[in-house]
């Protein structure tokens, strides 16, 4: 059994979505919900495919809200890694948006930290920032 | 939305405990299996998860050994399936596993719950044999996952090498 991956930098969380979401996984619509303890060690990978190419902000938060409260359950502190898949160019694009609000706005709501909102393509990754999301 | 430790003796909890053994006899009688009712042990811990003033679902993870945990108990109230809210308290139950070391988790459900088979395999779950007391019953379909060691549960969930 390896250790668990420590998502404590940039270098390390792409390394960790590099390594763990495949090439066949970066072209599907999907989202990767990645449960941390409070060092930011990966406890858990909750995967949700098949998501339609619009994000309605209602299902987005409902499904945010579901692991945020998973994390939020346990006493010890903890962190949510939001990891968004899906087709096309690293521009980001109106649904990939509605996820980085929803994601934040939920989890400052629920008092869980936000390590970040990522956005996988076939060919790339990055992080979705508040300047890419006004 | 919240989900929150109970106590064994906690009365909504016990309701639901029974609604989830009344509903698996009923299903396990349908398939011809055999009568459920594993005891829990000692250890157990059972969470709820609430939404909107009522308890939609509930777990519980008891420790098998120092490296496994066992999910028990999972059940989520009929007019409640289909939101996702299984997943969430599996999730919660699976971070509570590894908040307290274990690096494993198993569990069994009966090869009549295709919903539950589902739940188990989309989040990463992959087939064993039969575990423990489950060990001969032909309706019993046993299932392990390392939360940790993620690209094996996603490959193996998808078919894929």
């Amino acid at each position: 059994m390896s250790e668990p991956a420590v998502l404590d930098s940039p270098a390390a969380i792409d390394a960790h979505l590099a390594e763990n979401i495949e090439p066949w996984e970066r072209g599907r619509r999907g989202v990767r919900f990645v449960l941390c303890d409070g060092r930011n060690r990966v406890h858990v990978h909750y995967p949700v495919d098949e998501l339609p190419a619009a994000a309605d902000p209602a299902d987005c938060a409902h499904a945010v809200t579901l692991f945020a409260t998973a994390l939020a359950a346990n006493a010890s502190d903890g962190a949510l890694l939001v990891a968004l898949t899906r087709p096309g160019p690293r521009t980001v694009g109106d649904p990939d948006r509605v996820w980085f609000h929803t994601a934040h706005e939920v989890c400052a709501r629920l008092g869980v930290r936000l390590i970040g909102v990522h956005l996988v393509t076939p060919t790339d990754q990055r992080e979705i920032l508040l300047d890419d999301a006004l | 939305m919240q989900i929150e430790p109970r106590t064994n003796d906690d009365p909504e909890l016990r309701a639901l405990v029974a609604a989830q053994q009344r509903e698996l006899a009923e299903a396990e009688a349908c398939a011809g299996g055999i009568d459920g009712g594993y005891a829990l042990h000692d250890d157990v811990r059972f969470l709820a998860l609430r939404d909107g003033g009522a308890v939609v679902a509930i777990g519980a993870i008891q420790a098998v050994d120092g490296e496994t945990a066992e999910i028990k108990r999972m059940y989520v109230v009929p007019p409640a399936r289909g939101k996702g809210y299984g997943r969430a308290m599996l999730a919660a139950l699976e971070r509570d596993a590894a908040a307290r070391g274990h690096t494993r988790t198993r569990l069994e459900t009966g090869s009549y719950l295709p919903v539950a088979l589902g739940l188990y395999r989309s989040a990463g779950y992959r087939a064993i044999p039969a575990y423990g007391e489950y060990a001969g019953n032909p309706d019993s379909r046993c299932f392990e996952k390392d939360p940790i060691d993620v690209t094996m549960a996603i490959h193996e969930r998808a078919g894929r090498p």
